[in-house]
């Protein structure tokens, strides 16, 4: 009866994984924007490689031999229908969100007249401003380090007779205190990214503006 | 014995009838999140992506 309340145990927790799988809310950036640009930007998505970080297994060591075996067994076939699950990543869903939030901001603080989100460069006019957003890797490490999150993303400006921007932004989730989920690093990466973003579009309009 | 055999077969179908999903590289329990605007943004992107591919595979032929 043991045993078999062991496999239970795996089960329910096999179960609550499916069910305890949120991804990232929308990011707010709280700072004030203080440059206007007088124009339309296309903001363009590019995505490079993500390098996901496999969770341990949570078979019991105290389940005995049977209980172990038929927990593993379930768990590994479960992994291979439902890989989802037993990995995390900075995929395309929160590059996604990430985005959309980009764009929110800059439109809430009117910092360009509208924007607008596109996935191929051809789409922007040619008096807009593009902005080329490239996530050339998204990597997830290991949980010894606790599933610390780097972003390396670059960041293209190009405008209508103005000379072209480019800057190459590396940020890291802050892996520190107690408790801390990998939804938190994840909120905590991408806020970073925002932030750095903001500051480089603000630094080419600077730029721009002398030139 | 009998039981856990027969709890084992019940996960073992349990877990086989719940295969994920996959829409566009996006695991179907993070799609079911998104909104419908990024869940356009990651179809355009996916599109994009293959259009590009299709063009290099047909440079080498």
């Amino acid at each position: 009866m043991k045993k078999s309340k062991t496999v239970f145990i795996v089960l329910l927790a096999l179960l609550c994984t499916a069910c305890a799988k949120p991804i990232m809310p929308p990011l707010k950036y709280n700072k004030p924007i203080e440059f206007h640009v007088a124009k339309n930007a296309a903001l363009n998505w590019e995505v490079g490689k993500q390098y996901s970080s496999a969770m341990p297994s949570s078979t019991s060591y105290n389940a005995g031999l049977i209980g172990g075996i038929v927990g593993a067994v379930i768990e590994s076939a479960d992994r291979e229908r439902r890989p989802s699950l037993y990995s995390i990543s900075y995929g395309k869903a929160e590059q996604s969100i990430f985005m959309t939030s980009l764009r929110d901001t800059l439109e809430q603080n009117h910092v360009f007249k509208a924007v607008e989100l596109i996935t191929d460069p051809r789409q922007a006019p040619a008096k807009d401003t593009l902005i080329n957003v490239y996530f050339k890797t998204a990597r997830v490490s290991s949980p010894e380090k606790n599933y610390k999150i780097t972003l390396s993303v670059e960041m293209a400006i190009a405008g209508a007779g103005k000379s072209p921007f480019k800057r190459t932004y590396l940020v890291e989730s802050d892996t520190g205190g107690f408790g801390k989920s990998v939804m938190d690093q994840k909120i905590d990466v991408s806020q970073k990214l925002l932030e750095k973003m903001i500051s480089g579009i603000e630094e080419w309009h600077k730029q721009s503006s002398k030139g | 014995m009998k039981r856990m055999l027969l709890l084992f077969i019940a996960a073992f179908t349990l877990v086989g009838c719940a295969a994920e999903q996959n829409y566009r590289g996006v695991p179907s329990p993070s799609w079911k999140h998104l909104s419908a605007e990024q869940k356009q943004l990651i179809v355009d992107r996916a599109y994009q992506d293959e259009i590009k591919q299709e063009g290099v595979v047909r440079t080498e032929k």
